[in-house]
């Protein structure tokens, strides 16, 4: 069996799980079996929908306590898989995918791969493209294994959307205690609505040219110009001079040492380009550019550049944008 | 109470890489060498707890080369007590479950009670150590910690995730991995950097595993070529970007 692993959150299907069903309907191709796709936490609606990514069937744990702590997730996803015929497992390169992953792959006692972009099959061995260093540089990996683990980057594969419904099976599993270990005291949810530059569609990004953090509202503004325009998910990021001066928080940050995104359309307002930041955004399908300074090293590898000061140019576009959705 | 902060070799973020030109490994000309950023994260953090009288010992330890000998001698004038390298020549070409087995295979023998590392080292990306590391060592562990506190016999956690800010406990002893934290790491001072080169650098040789992940190529990504820029005045200029973006599709 190919083994999907399903992110959910707080009860919601994410969409990413998609494309981690899809991932694993590839290996299937080629390996054989069935896809499974399995998840494990609060109870989730709609999980018979990854039927049409190429689930043949899913299986859920549903139990809150598994929802905080991924090793306890991990442990009651190795509590599913145990004794079966297991050939794969793909999670998603997500910030809950990447801390779960691991602990899968360590319970089989089996190496594993994070965050690929393309693969292929030597016979059943994976061979598998991922970036290194931001995707400075891209390693190609040989893994031959029983049980291929690895986890895929978010939007770098097409989703599958001409399968059935999948029947989905709610499964009971006895938790170690020892698994659930990891004590919640507090949690401080982050505002609904807001969409993380990791999933977003489109992204518009701030940097050092954005002058001060009061300014982030005019990307603000404009992001939810375009999804009211296109209803697609909007994101605003930084660049790294953004979230070191204290105008964004961390969480928004693209670059090496924040996130590596590859949206439909990237909108990097006041931005240089410094080589880090273009190394986790340079994947991304379209790129625009909006800076004063005509030097500006964004400008290399933007699809669309405007020379001009930001601060006349979004209010424009997004007084434009807003036009066109009939307001 | 003892604790660990494990360090990766990193060449510098800053730096533009290039393929070598026979395909097998980076070019390493005029490339420096940087502890990775979310390791100084938990450095950090590390340091803190011992400043603060949390914590009895602050050891470091790296599985590298001896070029990272430098990035302990670091963590030693930062306020690090005890370093240690695990030698391992080919350390980059390592899997995560090779990389963690030859930590554990040092680390069963020691007592440490808290193990600090970064989510993931800024080379590879791969958010595996710590989490094998953890598991080989049966102990509780989470990532993407933005600050830690120790409050008796358990590790108190902040850390930002996907939901928001989380607040949770582990009993020790516990690995931590951190993200960027709620605070930047320190420079090590001069005073520090003076007794850093008294403090000990331990080298250990352990059986170093064969990798199952092999590495067989190295490319470079594709090249972006340069769109159309315009330099027209404004409003004029912002109309050729909204007819751009119509032509692609996106509004």
């Amino acid at each position: 069996m190919i083994v999907a692993f399903v992110e959910t959150l707080d009860g919601v299907l994410k969409d990413v799980a998609l494309e981690t069903v899809s991932v694993a309907h590839r290996v299937k191709e080629t390996l054989g079996g069935e896809v499974v796709a399995v998840g494990a936490g609060k109870k989730v609606e709609g999980l018979e929908q990854l039927g049409k990514a190429g689930a043949d069937r899913v299986l859920f744990v549903e139990d809150e306590r598994l929802e905080h702590a991924a090793q306890a997730r991990a442990h009651a996803l190795l509590k599913v898989l145990e004794g079966k015929d297991v050939r794969a497992v793909v999670f998603p390169a997500t910030k809950p995918g990447k801390e779960v992953a691991p602990f899968v792959a360590a319970g089989l006692s089996a190496p594993m791969l994070t965050d690929i972009v393309d693969f292929s099959f030597e016979g059943e061995a994976l061979v598998a493209k991922k970036p290194l260093y931001a995707g400075k540089v891209i390693g190609t990996f040989r893994l031959e294994h029983p049980v291929l683990i690895f986890s895929h980057r978010p939007k770098a594969f097409a989703v599958r959307r001409d399968g059935a419904e999948a029947p989905v099976e709610t499964v009971q599993v006895e938790v170690d205690p020892r698994a659930l270990r990891v004590e919640v005291l507090e949690i401080k949810a982050k505002e609904k609505g807001e969409v993380d530059v990791a999933e977003a569609d489109y992204i518009v990004s701030g940097g050092r040219g954005m002058g001060g953090p009061e300014n982030f509202k005019l990307l603000y503004d404009l992001a939810d110009a375009l999804t009211r325009l296109t209803g697609k998910k909007v994101a605003v990021g930084a660049s790294r001079a953004a979230v070191d001066a204290g105008w964004m928080p961390h969480s928004h940050q693209v670059g090496q040492t924040g996130k590596v995104v590859s949206p439909e359309l990237y909108i990097a307002v006041g931005i240089s380009g410094a080589l880090q930041h273009l190394a986790g955004m340079r994947t991304s399908k379209v790129i625009v550019a909006i800076n004063k300074d005509p030097e500006a090293p964004i400008f290399k590898i933007a699809d669309f550049g405007v020379v001009d000061d930001l601060f006349k140019v979004v209010p424009e576009l997004t007084r434009r944008l807003k036009e066109r959705a009939g307001e | 109470m003892e604790v660990l902060v494990l360090l990766k070799k990193v060449p510098d973020t800053g730096i533009p890489l290039k393929v070598a030109a026979d395909g097998t490994d980076i070019d390493r000309t005029g490339i420096t060498y940087v502890m990775s950023p979310y390791d100084e994260y938990a450095l950090e953090a590390a340091l803190r707890l011992k400043e603060g009288g949390k914590i009895t010992g602050l050891s470091v330890l790296t599985l590298g080369d001896a070029g990272a000998d430098e990035i302990l001698r670091t963590a030693l004038a930062k306020g690090a007590d005890r370093a240690f390298r695990i030698h391992a020549e080919n350390f980059e070409l390592l899997d995560g479950w090779a990389t963690a087995r030859a930590i554990h295979a040092w680390l069963k023998d020691q007592s440490f009670s808290l193990i600090l590392a970064g989510k993931e080292a800024v080379d590879d990306a791969s958010s595996q150590v710590p989490f094998y590391l953890a598991t080989l060592l049966d102990w509780p562990a989470v990532s993407y910690a933005v600050d830690l506190d120790v409050d008796g016999d358990r590790a108190v956690v902040e850390r930002e995730t996907d939901r928001g800010e989380e607040k949770l406990a582990l009993p020790l002893p516990a690995v931590v991995a951190f993200d960027r934290a709620k605070y930047e790491p320190r420079l090590p001072n001069l005073r520090g950097i003076m007794q850093a080169k008294r403090k000990p650098i331990e080298t250990v040789s352990v059986e170093i595993p064969e990798p199952t992940v092999k590495r067989t190529g190295l490319e470079m990504p594709p090249p972006r070529e340069a769109g159309r820029v315009t330099t027209n005045d404004f409003p004029q200029n912002v109309e050729e970007l909204i007819q751009f973006l119509e032509e692609k599709g996106l509004i």
